[in-house]
């Protein structure tokens, strides 16, 4: 089956189109709003081709997409009408959705009702469901949703201590995302390891420009690091992750910021670009701590710290742990963090084997610990849109 | 039809207010002036502007460059090409708008006609007189932006006797777009906010000159006692004191009552350049706080 995943933001749109499996196209639409839209369309196996476009809007944006599928020459499809799916990367589902769904009018509306508490994200990602509505109004879309794998955590993990009001009344609790992420790896870790995914205790980092960390108990989601937002948790590129909430309204008062200015602060300038004063790319913080600059170490210390007792605090949630599994852009690339994290935790049962972890082929799944540790330390890179593809295949032809 | 492209007359204060925040919406915009100085004034306050939001970590340095690239800055009526909506932010001479309008109709009329809605930046002139010399007078409605623009969520909707509802709606759908609370008013002299500030700062200055009180405890009073965001003076400063001033003569002239009768204190800091935050000095002195994002250390 042919399934299109899309992945809409503000003013970008990225796609994969499948046959079963097997990927056959890519790509990333981007400045979507101006008359200089980039589209960097591949097809598997061959090389990229750039395109300058007027784009003002995502169901232009699509439209070009679909056409560019059924190029001739850049395409891969003879007609628009082989594509028998559309995925929708959804990123906020609240506790309307647990799990990948049909697309329906009902289920349009809840996820608009969702905008109320994802107003950056749920948007553009509906943007998308009203373009393919308009476009392929035959084809089935199926929406599969950030924070879905996380409504199994029972509600001592998800409940916020404030005024109980503001769940009833706002929703107000931890929702956590990466969830497609987080549930991949721990399904592809119990491959891995050679046993049922429900007798395992796993927790898995997801470690990009955005990072959270889940602890999944026999297969399920029992607690996560980021919130009702994903501010919440370990520090990040340029978010702050958990500081003492009083702090945002001391600087408020101190330096007369509106909403506006102390929410980009903490979502924008903060992280371990806030601390280094570099960047928020560990590439570039992992070089210039080697040269000895002292803020960039004290970033990458600050993230692995936060990191390690989060863990810690997993470990202890679960009451044991039998692997931990590192994944996205830096936790698949970067053997510094996962060296500065696994290290010194052997009183866990964890014992990094440093010469796996540095000869770690990039785009592998490998074991890093030694044979020797109770708690295995695997790296597995993450497929979101593959999951998306999988879960719209099943759910398209089940309907 | 979205809009997606307004073109901005006039790179004054307000022009360039304008343009920043309709930039900062995501619309794009040509700002049009008439001298090479004005544009670079222009340019040169809203990257302040914009430098002191980085600082504020309000937005990223990445987010300043995109809100620029948004901005066309040409002295070229020609340059403009087709918009959705035009705005005229000169200063508030009725004469030299009447002008504008009749200049820019023809201009835009003959490239897309029927399209485009006209809207004057004026604080205090009755539409009606602006779009005297009109031949679409039902397309030209009055937008009063406050400053700094991309603070002020208000805009002032106002309506002159040909104005259509359709024009008005267009113009609120841009409010809107812009974040700002539009408010209907007809064209009365000084609409609301300047019919009303201008007797407050006016007996202000009487306060403060009878030596009742000192300027400071005057906004103070005005601040905790009446929950003002900022007191009669520091209000003053942050319109700009010659606005105040064309306010107060224009409202004097079209109402005739004392209330609104000029001060002398106004017009000698005026006269003397002193025009309030924009000059850095007017009631009181202002100095930019430049020191929150540190380079690399």
């Amino acid at each position: 089956m042919k399934v299109l995943v899309l992945n809409c933001g503000s003013s970008s749109i990225k796609y994969k189109l499948y046959d079963d499996d097997q990927q056959l196209a890519e790509g990333l639409l981007e400045k979507i709003g101006t008359a200089q839209a980039q589209l960097n369309h591949t097809i598997a196996g061959r090389k990229k081709i750039v395109s300058v476009h007027e784009v003002l809007e995502h169901e232009a944006g699509i439209e070009l997409i679909l056409k560019t599928l059924v190029d001739p020459e850049k395409g891969v499809l003879t007609s628009i009408e082989d594509i028998q799916a559309v995925g929708h990367r959804v990123v906020h589902g609240a506790e309307s959705f647990s799990q990948s769904t049909l697309i329906t009018a009902e289920v349009v509306a809840k996820i608009e009702e969702c905008i109320d508490i994802a107003p950056l994200h749920n948007p553009p990602n509906l943007a998308g469901i009203y373009a393919i509505t308009n476009l392929l109004p035959k084809v089935p879309q199926i929406a599969v949703f950030d924070t879905a794998f996380h409504q199994t955590m029972p509600d001592k993990a998800f409940t916020y201590a404030i005024p109980y009001v503001f769940y009833a009344r706002n929703h107000i609790r931890k929702y956590g995302f990466h969830g497609t992420s987080h549930g991949f790896v721990a399904h592809e870790a119990a491959a891995m390891l050679g046993r049922p995914i429900d007798e395992l205790k796993l927790i898995t980092c997801h470690l990009g420009n955005g990072s959270s960390i889940t602890a999944v108990d026999h297969g399920k989601s029992v607690d996560t690091s980021m919130g009702f937002t994903p501010l919440e948790g370990l520090p990040m590129g340029t978010r702050c992750g958990d500081i003492d909430p009083a702090v945002p309204l001391y600087i408020m008062g101190k330096e007369e910021l509106n909403l506006q200015q102390i929410n980009a602060l903490l979502n924008k300038h903060s992280g371990v670009l806030g601390i280094s004063g570099i960047s928020n790319d560990f590439r570039t913080l992992e070089e210039e701590s080697s040269k000895g600059d002292k803020r960039a170490t004290l970033a990458l210390e600050v993230y692995c710290y936060k990191l390690k007792k989060y863990i810690g605090s997993y470990v202890a949630a679960m009451n044991g742990a039998d692997a931990i599994v590192f994944t996205g852009g830096i936790g698949e690339n970067s053997d510094v963090v996962r060296e500065m994290v696994a290290r010194d935790m052997e009183f866990l049962g964890v014992e990094l084997d440093a010469d796996k972890n540095r000869t770690k082929k990039r785009g592998e799944a490998a074991d890093i610990s030694k044979s020797s540790s109770r708690i295995k330390v695997l790296v597995i890179p993450t497929n979101e849109e593959l999951v998306i593809a999988r879960d719209t295949r099943r759910i398209a032809a089940a309907n | 039809m979205e809009i997606r492209r307004v073109a901005v007359f006039g790179a004054g204060v307000m022009g360039a207010g304008i343009a920043q925040d309709a930039a900062a919406h995501g619309l794009d915009v040509v700002l049009v002036d008439r001298t090479e100085d004005g544009l670079t004034h222009a340019r040169r306050s809203i990257e302040d502007s914009l430098n002191l939001e980085v600082q504020r970590w309000g937005i990223t340095g990445s987010e300043k460059k995109i809100l620029l690239s948004h901005i066309k800055f040409t002295l070229n009526r020609s340059d403009v090409g087709s918009v959705d909506l035009v705005i005229e932010a000169i200063p508030d001479d009725l004469a030299a708008k009447q002008d504008m309008f009749a200049e820019l109709e023809a201009q835009f009329e003959q490239r897309c006609p029927g399209e485009v809605t006209y809207v004057s930046n004026t604080a205090i002139l009755p539409i009606t007189d602006i779009a005297l010399k009109m031949v679409n007078k039902e397309r030209l409605v009055g937008m009063h932006f406050l400053a700094p623009v991309p603070v002020i969520k208000l805009v002032e909707m106002v309506r002159g006797v040909h104005t259509s509802q359709a024009t008005v709606d267009r113009a609120k759908e841009l409010a809107r777009r812009m974040g700002k609370t539009p408010v209907d008013v007809l064209e009365n002299p000084g609409y609301i906010t300047a019919r009303l500030v201008v007797p407050l700062i006016n007996e202000a200055i009487m306060l403060y000159q009878e030596g009742t009180a000192s300027k400071e405890d005057i906004d103070v009073a005005m601040r905790l006692g009446f929950g003002f965001n900022k007191g009669p003076f520091a209000l003053a400063d942050q319109i700009g004191l010659d606005i105040v001033l064309g306010w107060s003569e224009n409202l004097f002239r079209e109402l005739g009552e004392t209330r609104y009768r000029p001060q002398a204190l106004v017009r000698n800091l005026a006269r003397r350049g002193d025009l309030g935050v924009k000059t850095g000095k007017g009631f009181y002195s202002y100095e930019t706080r430049v020191d929150n994002v540190e380079e690399k250390i």
